[in-house]
């Protein structure tokens, strides 16, 4: 009976030693920059002509970040924190830009709706490449 | 009698809401993803019954039970913030018999809450999404409380007469298209007093438990194909604070889902659920479960 009523604590006691050891330390990952303006965005589509839209919470994310180009593809986390989003960002492609859009405006006018998504970026305004 | 259709409908909280969130797949019910503010599901299904597990393992053929249940379920969740949502589900429900009149009505409604206490990352592949999660049911529908043995089969009966509340968490794990994931529930059911003649007599339900046990698979754009097993047992039951013998509930079951994805953010789903057929199952009935559903998230 004793050992009946402390199989519960037991596991609970196991899962949370998992979670603390597989929780990886903070380390110096790449940053995702907030999109703070249309200029912003102008100047970063004179660099790129792809957007990748992703998620640090969405499963299938990590094969298309793995395998777009850094210097083609504008990296947009989707919904996302900063630190989740830079973490994910910085493990698959720690070479590429990424831009937080956590409130959806760049998806919105993209009309992005779910991610991994693909678009390719309408050429910039303002002064050309 | 009671022990009859204790832990009957307890199916219904685990009925699916799912979307494609991305790209489709979610192993969970009622949860949203982040960006997602709503998600309703409409569900149609009909539980075919066809005997009964006794206490003590035997097969009999169930009288009390419908031949068939046919439920239509609404439901649906809202995110309050990021990682919090509410949820609620109404099944209505119609029983029908070959050798009686059919009978509609609405069953119990349920209402709840979820905490995505940690969310999946995908840098993070081997810490799984934690999701706590509270659930209230409230008896409304008729119950075998409110029947009379004069009644059989109970076409009437759309409960199983207790309040009940549902804490549990929810484990998941996502590799690349595969995804596992496990649940366990607790289910308490506060006593109730009914009246026998002039005096009243007190019913307890023993505290039950679920366990779920899944398996998905990702066609990324197209849909999900998952499987899984469910265990569920309640301790046993009292009466007037003496334990009823052999009164204990245990079922296990299992189910196959498959969705499709039919549009942004829309799918719709069949699942096949077979209960009481394998493992050492008590007091309960024994049936298929098909399922068609259509999920929408906003």
């Amino acid at each position: 009976m004793r050992t009946a009523s402390k199989r519960p604590q037991t596991l609970l006691i196991l899962l949370a030693l998992y979670l603390v050891a597989m929780t990886p330390a903070p380390s110096g990952a790449t940053r995702c920059i907030s999109f703070t303006s249309e200029a912003q965005l102008q100047v970063l589509l004179q660099r790129f002509d792809t957007l990748y839209f992703f998620a640090s919470w969405c499963p299938f994310c990590s094969k298309g970040l793995q395998e777009a180009d850094p210097t083609r593809t504008l990296f947009v986390a989707f919904r996302d924190g900063a630190e989740a989003a830079s973490t994910c960002f910085s493990r698959y492609q720690p070479n590429g830009t990424c831009l937080l859009d956590p409130d959806g405006i760049l998806a919105k006018r993209f009309a992005i709706e779910e991610v991994p998504a693909l678009r390719q970026a309408p050429p910039a305004r303002g002064p050309s490449k | 009698m009671l022990r009859y259709f204790a832990g009957f409908f307890a199916w219904v909280l685990t009925a699916v809401l799912q979307a494609c969130p991305c790209g489709c797949g979610s192993v969970f019910p009622l949860s949203l993803y982040p960006g997602e503010t709503w998600k309703y599901r409409i569900g149609l299904s009909r539980q075919f019954f066809q005997d009964y597990v006794h206490a003590d393992g035997t097969v009999g053929q169930d009288i009390s039970s419908p031949a068939t249940t046919d439920t239509l379920q609404l439901s649906v969740a809202r995110a309050l913030r990021e990682n919090l949502s509410v949820f609620m589900s109404l099944p209505i429900e119609r029983n029908s018999h070959p050798d009686a009149r059919s009978h509609g009505g609405i069953s119990d409604p349920s209402i709840g809450v979820r905490w995505t206490l940690n969310p999946y990352q995908a840098a993070q592949v081997y810490i799984p999404q934690v999701a706590l999660h509270m659930a209230y049911k409230q008896k409304i529908a008729n119950s075998l409380d409110d029947a009379s043995e004069a009644e059989v089969p109970y076409l009437g009966v759309h409960s199983n007469g207790w309040n009940e509340i549902i804490p549990g968490v929810d484990l998941l794990f996502h590799w690349n298209a595969w995804s596992l994931s496990g649940s366990q529930a607790f289910i308490l059911r506060p006593m109730k007093v009914k009246l026998a003649g002039e005096d009243t007599v007190s019913y307890r339900s023993g505290l039950g438990n679920r366990s779920i046990l899944s398996v998905a698979y990702t066609f990324y754009g197209y849909g999900q194909l998952s499987g899984g097993l469910e265990r569920e047992y309640f301790a046993r039951s009292s009466q007037d604070r003496r334990k009823l013998p052999d009164s204990q509930v245990k079922r296990y079951a299992a189910f196959l889902t498959s969705q499709v994805r039919v549009g942004t953010r829309q799918t719709v789903e069949m699942g096949l659920r077979r209960s009481g057929f394998d493992g050492q199952n008590q007091n309960t009935p024994r049936y298929v479960l098909i399922t068609v559903g259509y999920a929408h998230s906003l």
